[in-house]
């Protein structure tokens, strides 16, 4: 396994408010996304594991602290760009999974999978594009639209938006959170499947030790910080963690 | 007590959670209200201000006879003081009845006076003056002698009289100018003193003492005032009684033969009333006796009349208004019980009833139209005020209009109607709002299914709606106005055999009714239409995710989307009816007055300074030399005749020679040389031959209204060989397109006062008069349409508001995926102009069709042929100001979506 970073945070630094009410989402964090891996980020509410998703994933930005995004062979400071670089950075390099609402109602399958590149993002290739397609099983779903489509469906068609375009990293935000569970292990499945057969690079942010001891690494998020980093954890060890944690 | 409190709850969360989303509704229903509040508030002032004049002028009068018909018409003329009009013998009858105090006949004239230092007379049309009201006086006292004048505000401002100037009357009213430049009035005169001026700014009018009023010629019975006597004056049923009795009075002189001019032998008449007053009738009089009251309600009848239609197109294009806005509040409604569901279903499952939501629903809109019609009565007020303001400010001359009043109908109509309007359209959503299952709260928000939008039955009904309707508006345009011309009755337009319907009437009831079947076929036909432009925009390349997005968006909403545009297409139809139906009127009056009127301007007598200072003038497009030959007839009277060639006229010409002629090799001769004329009653033959040379030649000439009196005009190929051309050419001119009639007369009297030439630029004028006549209607109709467009586009803002709402989070999804702020926006911004193409599309045919379909229907003769003109600049500029609207619409709502954090999609289902 490769030991290249994907995405390196130094210091990351967030405050909300002023006075009583002020928050620390991120206090000082850094962390290191290694390519090519399973990624999970767990911690119990207020964490910060959200707003560390939001910043490593360009849709908001950090105080203080420098996020690194290899792309390709360069690498690319996230912090500092403007709102309209960002926006080209997401289109480019960055793949989305999120809980709920991942599609365009008024668009079918295929439009929604093709959507990073028809805004201006890469073209997929022809045949990596039908592979995915084929893989996850969508060849005869593509002129469907969402409500046509049932809730697993759907979130296989945002993973394949997710994978068509071999982003730099993919964020998945609770991509299991609305399903049931046997919906919700197929999802888990096939983001396990974006690591294993195309090579992709998944960060998820999950409450649920199960869905987290999919991943290869779980990164544990306490008040701000990286309270630890495990190695293929088990689900009970996870759920312990997080049953310290609450505390 | 406590469901009152229960249901208080509802709506008063209703409205904090929904206040922001009412304000385009509440403005809809105020900017239509406001248009017939405003109506009627000034219908008010105007009825107020003549109903004063009315009742000032009918003051100390109990009962009016009018006179008219006792006029004699053998006798009257000779006698210098008129008695053998019958007013006097009737008054005499009137007076001599006991309950009757006086009986005073009134009589009128016209005198003329010019006006000074010009050549015009105005008409003042003069009474006696009457002893039994004191008229009001802003100056000067009342006249005493027989040469001494009274005249009221109008005609002393017009006049430019003061109390102690001389009114001279010229009974010819015409005038000699003199070499030296003095004017000299022709005819017998007769001049008056002014002694005073009255308050009165209706018609031009005048009193004199009856001395002074039987010295003048012409004099006519006008009207019989009778007073009563003091315990009964001023009482109704006496006044009855009177109007009775002077019935019979009539009969009475009738048969002793003192009225020969009702009736040759003594034939009793009856009483006929009416709304308005009773009249005594016989077989071939009628003679119209009023009381007080019906007099005073006959003369604001009368002076109303500009009123009561300012009324009706108040109503009229409120109504339009009042439509659109009910479009706009449902559509509000709509969708603010859609975005509603979870909070009523949470109501409902904790055991709130279906009716407490219907009645929380129903009561918002009650809220929502009083406060909206309260807004509505007060900018109403304020532009009923305005106009009030301005109007005096224009017309000085005319009679002062009084500033209006918040009077209580207006609040009623406003309060009402604001009410009506917005509980009405918040009714099926409220019904709606009943049916909320409590199950709903319980399901998940996910992706939301797309609302229904075609049911077949709807696609049927609507389209033989339609058909049927725009079938009828084509029919009765083409119906031929002669085609079923029954002989016996005449009447204006024609009425279709089947419906036996008046034709214009027959083609507005199919407009109506076909644009109905438009909007039935909306819900299918709108978002289809919106979705189509969306993929064609996208097919072509143009922001390709943005235009197909914004398409699919108006299609997923079909009920919102057809509404929103519906809305916009009454007001966009009616303007495009309107600029197309000007146009093409246009152009056929044009065929028209080019048929009687071919040349704008012509001459025979012309002189080389002339000629040049023509070139010269701006509102001279084209000025044509022409020949002349200088002929006399076998009587020896002479003219100038022009020799036309075709090339020549139709360079100046509005209609070319050939189709003036009809082919034929034909002269034209004006109305002063048609007696030399021999033959037919429009085409004869004239004998001319040069002056000095005796070769007579017969012409072919048609009588030409259009030619100056005295024009000879001889086509070249008929002229014979010999002839020589003579003397000073002729000239014919056509005026600039641009040229105003002001601008023509005031060159026709320039070239009248400086070369003694008449240009006769009758025709010229007529067409720039008719032209702006044709464009000041269509201006001040399309600003009356202004209030439904305004409407019908912030509904355009409130639908897109609404959208924004809805798709926050597919805009942060969006834009998460990388999509700009300025496309996201640009969805929105697309998505309206997407809505207003739909309307523009469809109202350009409609008003297209409709235009042309008015004109043809309204233009009852046989060989007018209508072709329906279409003024592509000018619908150009509707499509632009609409688009320009749309984006205007759209720019608040386009900003708030493009302001959505991409992060917010990624937050838990809220």
């Amino acid at each position: 396994m490769t030991t290249r970073a994907a995405l390196r945070a130094e210091s990351l630094t967030k405050t909300y408010g002023s006075g009583e009410a002020t928050v620390h989402p991120l206090r000082r964090l850094s962390v290191e996304i290694p390519a090519g891996q399973y990624t999970a980020i767990m911690g119990p509410s207020g964490s910060g594991k959200s707003t560390l998703l939001h910043v490593l994933a360009g849709l908001d930005s950090a105080d203080e602290g420098s996020v690194l995004l290899s792309v390709d062979d360069r690498q690319v400071e996230l912090t500092g760009l403007s709102e309209r670089e960002l926006t080209l950075v997401r289109r480019q390099h960055i793949g989305f999974v999120f809980q709920a609402y991942n599609l365009v109602p008024a668009m079918t399958a295929r439009e929604n999978i093709l959507l990073p590149s028809s805004l201006g993002g890469p073209e997929p290739e022809r045949h990596y594009y039908d592979m995915v397609i084929d893989r996850l099983g969508l060849t005869d779903r593509l002129d469907h639209r969402p409500f046509e489509l049932s809730g697993g469906q759907q979130q296989r068609v945002a993973v394949a938006r997710a994978l068509v375009s071999k982003p730099s990293v993919i964020f998945a935000d609770e991509p299991t959170g609305n399903l049931d569970s046997r919906t919700g292990a197929e999802v888990l499945a096939l983001l396990r499947a974006a690591v294993d057969e195309f090579g992709q690079t998944v960060v998820m942010v999950t409450h649920d030790a199960n869905a987290a001891a999919e991943a290869d690494r779980t990164v544990v998020l306490s008040d701000g910080r990286v309270s630890e980093t495990l190695n293929h954890p088990t689900a009970q060890l996870l759920a312990a963690k997080m049953i310290g944690a609450d505390h | 007590m406590r469901g009152r409190n229960e249901r208080l709850t509802v709506l008063r969360a209703n409205l904090r959670s929904s206040g922001k989303r009412l304000w385009a509704a509440a403005a809809a229903v105020a900017i239509s209200v406001a248009f017939i509040v405003a109506g009627s508030m000034l219908v008010d002032s105007m009825t107020r201000a003549v109903t004063a004049e009315a009742e000032q002028e009918a003051a100390g009068a109990d009962v009016v006879v009018f006179t008219a018909p006792l006029f004699d018409v053998e006798e009257g003329a000779e006698t210098a003081d008129g008695s053998r009009h019958g007013d006097t013998a009737l008054a005499e009858g009137i007076e001599a009845l006991p309950e009757v105090a006086k009986a005073e006949a009134i009589r009128s004239t016209y005198l003329y006076h010019r006006v000074e230092g010009g050549n015009y007379f105005t008409g003042v049309e003069v009474r006696t003056l009457s002893s039994l009201h004191e008229p009001e006086l802003s100056s000067g006292r009342v006249p005493q002698a027989a040469d001494e004048i009274l005249l009221n505000t109008t005609s002393a401002d017009s006049l430019g009289l003061q109390v102690g100037d001389t009114f001279l009357d010229s009974e010819e009213a015409a005038a000699e100018e003199h070499e030296d430049g003095t004017i000299e009035t022709i005819g017998e005169e007769a001049s008056f003193t002014v002694t005073g001026i009255t308050t009165d700014q209706g018609q031009h009018s005048g009193w004199l003492t009856p001395e002074g009023l039987a010295a003048s010629d012409d004099v006519w019975p006008d009207q019989i005032i009778v007073q009563l006597p003091e315990p009964l004056h001023g009482h109704q049923e006496a006044q009855s009684a009177v109007q009775q009795q002077i019935g019979t009075v009539i009969g009475d002189l009738m048969d002793a033969g003192e009225l020969p001019m009702l009736a040759e032998e003594g034939s009793a008449g009856t009483w006929q009333s009416n709304e308005l007053g009773s009249y005594f009738v016989g077989d071939t009089f009628s003679l119209e006796v009023l009381t007080h009251e019906q007099v005073v309600e006959l003369w604001i009848a009368e002076r109303t009349g500009d009123a009561q239609t300012m009324q009706w197109i108040a109503f009229g294009f409120g109504g339009i208004a009042v439509f659109v806005s009910a479009l706009v509040i449902a559509n509000t409604f709509q969708v603010i019980v859609a975005s509603r569901l979870r909070t009523m279903a949470l109501i409902r499952a904790v055991g709130g009833t279906a009716a407490q939501l219907r009645r929380a629903t129903l009561a918002e809109g009650a809220v929502l139209g009083l406060l909206g019609g309260a807004a509505g009565l007060m900018v109403g007020w304020g532009i009923a005020q305005g106009a009030v303001l301005l109007l005096n400010q224009v017309n000085d001359s005319v009679r002062e209009i009084p500033p209006v009043l918040l009077i209580p109908l207006a609040v009623g109509i406003a309060l009402g109607l604001g009410v009506l309007m917005s509980a009405g359209s918040a009714l099926l959503p409220a019904l709606k709002a009943g049916r909320v299952s409590p199950m709903a709260a319980l399901r998940p928000a996910d992706v939301e299914e797309p609302e229904r939008g075609s049911s077949r039955r709807r696609v049927i009904l609507g389209s033989i709606i339609t058909i049927v309707g725009l079938g009828a508006v084509v029919h009765s345009a083409v119906t031929d106005p002669s085609s079923d011309q029954a002989a016996e009755v005449y009447q204006v337009f024609n009425t279709d055999p089947v419906t036996r319907l008046p034709l214009p009437v027959l083609g507005v009831l199919g407009a109506f009714v076909g644009f109905i079947g438009v909007l039935i076929l909306a819900k299918v036909l709108f978002p289809r239409i919106a979705a189509l432009l969306g993929t064609m925009l996208s097919r072509l390349g143009v922001a390709p995710v943005v235009t197909k997005l914004a398409g699919e968006n108006a299609r997923r909403v079909p009920g919102r989307t057809a509404a929103t545009s519906a809305a916009l297409l009454v007001g966009i139809t009616l303007v495009m009816t309107m600029t197309v139906g000007a146009a093409t009127a246009q152009k056929l009056l044009q065929t028209e007055l080019a048929e009687s009127q071919p040349l704008d301007g012509l001459s025979a007598t012309v002189d080389e300074d002339l000629m040049e200072d023509l070139r010269q003038r701006d509102v001279i497009q084209t000025v044509q030399e022409i020949p002349t030959v200088h002929v006399q007839s076998e009587s020896n009277r002479d003219w100038s005749a022009m020799i036309m060639d075709s090339e020549t006229f139709d360079d100046v010409a509005h209609l070319p020679l050939a189709d003036l002629t009809e082919g034929r090799t034909v002269g034209f001769v004006g109305t002063d040389v048609w007696p030399e004329v021999s033959g037919g009653a429009e085409t004869g033959t004239l004998t001319l031959s040069p002056v000095g040379s005796d070769t007579p030649h017969d012409f072919t000439v048609d009588m030409a209204w259009w030619a100056p009196a005295d024009a000879v005009l001889l086509p070249e190929t008929a002229i014979p060989d010999g002839w020589e051309i003579s003397g000073d050419p002729g000239v014919m001119v056509r005026v600039a397109e641009k040229a105003s009639s002001s601008e023509i007369w005031t060159l026709d009297s320039e070239i009248v006062g400086e070369y003694g030439v008449e240009l006769r630029l009758d025709g010229g004028a007529s067409r720039a008069e008719m032209a702006v006549a044709i464009d000041t209607v269509l201006l001040v109709v399309i600003a009356l349409l202004g209030a439904s467009v305004l409407v019908a586009v912030l509904g355009v803002s409130n639908t897109l508001s609404l959208s924004v709402f809805e798709r926050r989070r597919e805009g942060a999804l969006l834009r998460a995926s990388g999509m700009t702020r300025g496309s996201l926006g640009a969805t929105i911004s697309v998505e309206a102009l997407l809505l207003a193409a739909v309307a523009l599309i469809l109202g350009s045919g409609l008003g297209i069709l409709f235009g042309w379909a008015g004109v043809s229907t309204l233009a009852a003769e046989e060989d007018w042929s209508v072709t329906a003109q279409i003024p592509w600049l000018r619908i150009a500029a509707v499509w632009g100001v609409t688009f320009l609207a749309a984006l205007a619409a759209a720019w608040l709502p386009a900003r708030r979506l493009s302001q959505v954090q991409p992060a917010a999609g990624l937050s838990h289902a809220a």
